[in-house]
């Protein structure tokens, strides 16, 4: 086996390990901040490339899913082997970069022979190298890379120990192409044997071990069409896949363990992670583990809306400064109303939220790094199953609170088909980051800050109420479904805790760098081509009616003896009315006005379709167009503004309670974002579930609105 | 190494560990459990200790061979035992 490299491609080189054996890390630590994540052809499993350079060549190493065989159980697993076993595949490696746990050799070496009997060139870095001493092992690299037949590196992601030499191990594999001596861990049954020769005809190219994995999941590759489905599925009868997978299974650990063994010595009795297990009595204990959760729980969203505060006036005051100084150095011309009150109002709208974005995504991602989620999701995994839903979907749950789109890809851990459709159809109601924006800005109108606003300040408290809405409305739908769909599939939990280890900043930084970066590059873009629309829109309007609304204007002032910063005031918000923008507004205005929605929240709503976030860029956008009477220091504060807003004729305050509350519980319930219908369109293979789970959504925020406002007001 | 014949590792349910209990895997009751199971690392051979039992019941927390998992109390009961 020799590594043909094209002088025009990059050495491509996959990063494979059991999960939890800290592929993540060694990928940060190797590749920083050169990676972008995508997604593997045809499915929604993120794939990380990152680049990275060794004796000036650049290598793409790509980041595989954990998994723990070939025989995967999960979607997400499935990856690893339909990658490898398709030399065709856009993501097929030159070379693999195989990560074990150094401390659990004897459980993380299953993958690794399958891959070696694939015939790929290999290095294998055992991670955790800081632990082994703490353990009392000693493990002889040298011996076990003899038996193995590969170069091994003992290398630690935490303390960045055996990195140069994992550098020249892989730099060595790169230019004398394959050194490994190649090393069949698996010997075929006789009755295999005569199955893969059959199949060698057919498909002569592969490997006995290719073969025998295409008679194990001929019926899902991807990469066989339906005709060779059929050819390899007539040439298979009375082959019992299951029992095949454990002989296998059992076959190879037989092989290895002794190797194993031999080259591993104990020196201390080992402390059986008895601190994971002492701190775990406490954490997953039957009482405090729940109550610990939840307090957990709640202090990360009381901690958003506590901390974020201060950066984000940072950020509003930044704004009002780059607002003033354009207005200043350019002329007053249609372009830079068009730059100040269109485009910067909407992007202002966007970045201001970034703060609380960042710190969810920060807490959310550090409980996943410590090794927390994984008791989480034990811990409530019955009750999860009493809504019809998997241990596991918590963690996605969880992670919708950050956004909707990554907790929906994170369900291909649940191997379940029901559990995974119902927690891919709920999770959307838990409030997202998103939303976020919309609840700061709406809460401060639907509840009036309170005397004796502390810590547990009344706001932060309807904050608070509007997550928990959320979750009973992802519970209630679960529940339903529950009893709607119909499964006989196994379903299961096996899930491995991790020792609790303390949490790497790089991973924490990278991940919340990568979530905020795509908020604000992908939100940011289609707020920019919204706001400019929206300006366009707001701005202008048929002549002759906006004429109409100038004098109108003019009229009333006359009438009321207005002075002249109200009359401009009224021409403004008279003449937006006129626009086309107010054309569309007015035209939905019939279907939301029970909601107690006017036409300007209307034309938001319709945006933020594009994107939840939209929403207050839009709001943004077209009460900077209409309204001037503000302060000089508060002219760009979208909650200011939205204060300032009244009805130009009776003078009444438009954001009430009741309105606000109403927006509010709209945005709770309602589908309002395209890419996690696209995402949903996806995972579900159509648009059946996408539909399904828009209209019940939608009709669950009207229904709600309608009843809040009506009752409210 | 020389390729052996595969040993009969689907068995009859053994009574299931109650928390605290050790004991060591003899095999498994069906195959599917057999084979996810022994792909984490829950192999014959390995010692098991039921530790404690889930907040609302349904699953326990188990250490196989220094490796902590969260099972089902169907996927415990998969999992033949010799006390």
């Amino acid at each position: 086996m020799s590594v043909s490299l094209s002088a025009t491609r990059n050495f491509r080189l996959a990063l494979i390990g059991n999960p939890n054996s800290g592929k993540s890390s060694v990928f940060n630590r190797l590749t920083g901040l050169q990676q972008r994540v995508g997604n593997f052809p045809g499915v929604t499993v993120e794939k990380k490339v990152g680049s990275y350079q060794l004796n000036g060549q650049e290598i793409n190493l790509v980041d595989f899913p954990g998994a723990y065989s070939f025989y995967p159980t999960s979607q997400d697993e499935r990856i690893v082997v339909q990658t490898l076993a398709n030399p065709q595949d856009q993501n097929y490696p030159d070379a693999v970069l195989y990560i074990a746990d150094a401390t659990r050799l004897e459980k993380h070496l299953l993958l690794f022979t399958q891959i070696r009997d694939l015939g790929l060139p290999t290095v294998l870095a055992l991670n955790m190298a800081d632990m082994v001493t703490d353990r009392g092992l000693e493990l002889d690299t040298k011996t076990l890379a003899k038996q193995l037949g590969v170069p091994i590196v003992l290398v630690s992601s935490h303390t960045g120990e055996g990195f140069p030499e994992l550098d020249q191990q892989l730099s060595r594999l790169m230019e004398t192409a394959d050194t490994t001596k190649a090393e069949t861990f698996y010997q075929l049954s006789a009755e295999e044997k005569t199955m893969v020769k059959g199949l060698g005809t057919t498909f002569p190219d592969n490997s006995a071990y290719q073969n025998l994995l295409l008679a194990h999941h001929y019926q899902w590759l991807p990469h066989l069409n339906d005709e060779q489905r059929s050819g390899i599925g007539s040439q298979l009868s009375g082959f019992k896949s299951l029992h095949h997978q454990v002989d296998e299974t059992m076959q190879r650990f037989d092989h290895f363990t002794p190797i194993i063994k031999q080259s591993t010595s104990r020196s201390t009795a080992s402390e059986e992670n008895s601190f994971s297990d002492r701190v775990d009595r406490i954490l997953t204990h039957r009482l405090f583990g729940p109550i610990i959760f939840l307090t957990l729980m709640f202090l990360v969203f009381q901690a958003i809306y506590a901390w974020a505060n201060y950066p984000m006036d940072g950020i509003d005051w930044i704004f009002g400064q780059l607002d003033d100084s354009i207005k200043t150095a350019l002329p007053a011309a249609w372009y830079t109303d068009l730059l100040t009150d269109g485009i910067l109002a909407g992007l202002g709208g966007v970045v201001i939220f970034v703060p609380q974005i960042a710190i969810l995504f920060f807490l959310i991602t550090l409980l996943e790094e410590v090794g927390y989620m994984a008791r989480a999701a034990y811990m409530f995994d019955s009750l999860m199953q009493f809504f019809g839903l998997n241990g596991r979907s918590l963690v996605a749950l969880i992670s919708s609170g950050a956004c909707a789109i990554p907790a929906i890809m994170s369900t291909r851990t649940i191997a379940n088909w029901k559990e995974r459709l119902i927690t891919i159809l709920v999770a959307p109601f838990i409030s997202c980051s998103a939303r976020l924006p919309i609840y700061v800005v709406l809460i401060g109108f639907a509840v009036p800050a309170g005397s004796g606003d502390g810590f547990f300040n009344r706001q932060g408290l309807a904050f608070m109420g509007l997550y928990l809405l959320g979750i009973f409305a992802a519970l209630g739908t679960a529940l339903f479904f529950k009893y709607v769909l119909k499964s006989n599939e196994r379903s299961t939990l096996m899930l491995e805790l991790p020792e609790y280890r303390q949490p790497l900043m790089r991973n924490v930084g990278l991940n919340v760098w990568e979530k905020v970066k795509s908020f604000v590059v992908e939100a940011g873009k289609v707020i920019f081509v919204i706001s400019i629309i929206l300006w366009v829109l707001a701005s202008y309007g048929p002549k002759q009616k906006m004429l109409a609304a100038e004098e109108q204007a003019q009229t009333i002032a006359l009438e009321q003896s207005l002075d002249e910063t109200a009359t401009e005031d009224l021409a403004a918000s008279l003449k937006l009315e006129a626009s086309y923008a107010g054309h569309m507004g007015k035209f939905i205005e019939p279907v939301i006005a029970p909601l107690g929605f006017d036409w300007k929240m209307g034309i938001a709503i319709v945006c933020s379709f594009a994107a939840r976030e939209v929403f207050v860029g839009t709001m943004a956008t077209l009460y900077s167009v209409g309204s001037i009477d503000l302060d000089d220091d508060k002219k760009t504060g979208i909650i200011e503004r939205l204060a300032a807003e009244k009805d130009p004729i009776t003078g009444i305050s438009t954001y009430t309670p009741a309105r606000a509350m109403s927006l509010l519980i709209f945005y709770v319930f309602a589908m309002m974002c395209m890419s996690t219908l696209a995402v949903v369109k996806r995972e579900t293979n159509g648009w059946k579930w996408p539909v399904i789970q828009f209209v019940f959504m939608t009709a669950l925020a009207y229904v709600a609105s309608l009843a809040v406002y009506q009752l409210m007001s | 190494m020389t390729p052996r014949p595969s040993p009969s590792i689907i068995r009859p349910p053994s009574s299931p560990l109650a928390v605290g209990e050790r004991g060591v895997i003899a095999g498994f009751t069906q195959a599917d459990y057999a084979s996810s199971l022994m792909a984490m690392g829950v192999l014959p051979g390995s010692t098991i200790e039921v530790k404690r039992k889930a907040p609302f019941g349904g699953a326990v927390y188990v250490v196989i061979d220094e490796q902590m998992l969260a099972l089902r109390l169907q996927e415990l009961e998969a999992i033949v035992i010799d006390k």
